[in-house]
């Protein structure tokens, strides 16, 4: 694994996180949604298919596609799947992020 | 009369711009994932869910354009269109240059401020360079020293830093044009606020051209090499 694809960007992390949630019924809307209600960001989602591919390119993710669906005017639906991988790099994230983060104390917010 | 929101369509407009503006392999998803939201907000309110719409499909045209712009396919495209023209545009003239006999006033007026890019988009220039070209060709005319040598320096420089961080094909492209142009650039203000005598114009002008003539092809290979690499590499990602 390289130094760039070891670690993650925020916004990839928090697209790993969510597919997690979501599994294993996540695709674009549903992804959308979560991070609006979840953490209030309105990602567009052109911007979120983006990161989808790319992380698909790293391997961290996988697809698969479903039979088109009337109600989505008869489109289908991609499901995404957070691989091995992907697990890996968010867990090696989350351990850099948590050594930073040891003995910092931040002043309360008013 | 109320319009029924389950049977309300995204608008046909936005759907249209998102056809033209995301990659074919997103489109049906996309498109899909957009609609089924639009039928949920719909049911609450028709015109936020239109307007909510419109936003997704003007933010994602332009975020998949800002990613056409930086993309390696435009920069392959531009390399692989650009270098024959120059390539070509840039020997006529300098084949023009050589072959010259002051018969062209106007033409050698900008030859004597350095101002070659004006005789490379010189219709009658580029016609009796072609012409001279067809009739002899000589290799003598086309080698410079000072451009070889410029030339040597550039390609050194852009290997060492390539060697030091892998390079992408954009950042190549980036520093391997303005090295290539640079010599342009420096002779043009050379010979525009020191006004050399004409006699001495022509090195000028040679150190200036053929660092062009003589890194096209090589920068050209260069990208696409590293064009065709990083489409090739299992991530498809470079920095």
């Amino acid at each position: 694994m390289t130094i760039k694809e070891k670690y993650l960007g925020e916004f990839e992390q928090v697209v790993l996180l969510a597919l997690l949630q979501l599994a294993p019924e996540a695709y674009g809307a549903n992804v959308r949604q979560l991070l609006h209600e979840k953490i209030s960001r309105d990602v567009v989602i052109g911007a979120l298919y983006l990161t989808l591919e790319r992380l698909e390119k790293k391997g961290m993710v996988s697809s698969t596609s479903q039979t088109a669906i009337a109600k989505r005017g008869g489109r289908p639906r991609k499901y995404f799947k957070v691989t091995v991988k992907g697990q890996k790099a968010l867990k090696v994230s989350r351990d850099a992020l948590d050594t930073m983060w040891q003995g910092i104390s931040l002043a309360p917010c008013h | 009369m109320c319009s029924d929101p389950i049977n309300e369509k995204p608008p046909k407009l936005a759907v249209l711009l998102l056809k033209y503006t995301t990659p074919c392999r997103f489109i049906d998803y996309l498109v899909g994932d957009l609609h089924e939201e639009f039928d949920e907000r719909a049911g609450i309110d028709l015109k936020a869910a239109k307007t909510w719409f419109w936003k997704q499909a003007v933010n994602s045209a332009i975020k998949f354009f800002n990613v056409f712009l930086t993309s390696t396919r435009l920069l392959n495209i531009i390399v692989l269109s650009l270098t024959p023209i120059l390539l070509c545009l840039f020997i006529t003239t300098v084949t023009w240059i050589s072959h010259t006999d002051h018969t062209a006033p106007a033409m050698m007026a900008y030859l004597v401020k350095g101002e070659v890019h004006h005789l490379t988009l010189n219709l009658s220039v580029l016609a009796s360079g072609y012409e001279k070209l067809m009739s002899g060709f000589s290799v003598d005319v086309y080698l410079s020293i000072s451009g070889f040598y410029w030339s040597l320096f550039s390609f050194a420089v852009l290997y060492l830093q390539d060697k030091k961080k892998s390079l992408s094909a954009h950042k190549i492209a980036l520093w391997g044009y303005a090295l290539m142009l640079a010599p342009y650039c420096l002779g043009l203000s050379y010979i525009k606020h020191i006004q050399p005598d004409p006699i001495n114009i022509g090195a000028i002008v040679g150190f200036m051209v053929f660092p062009i003539i003589y890194m096209l092809i090589p920068l050209c290979l260069w990208i696409t090499t590293v064009i065709r690499k990083t489409n090739d590499s299992p991530t498809g990602l470079s920095n």
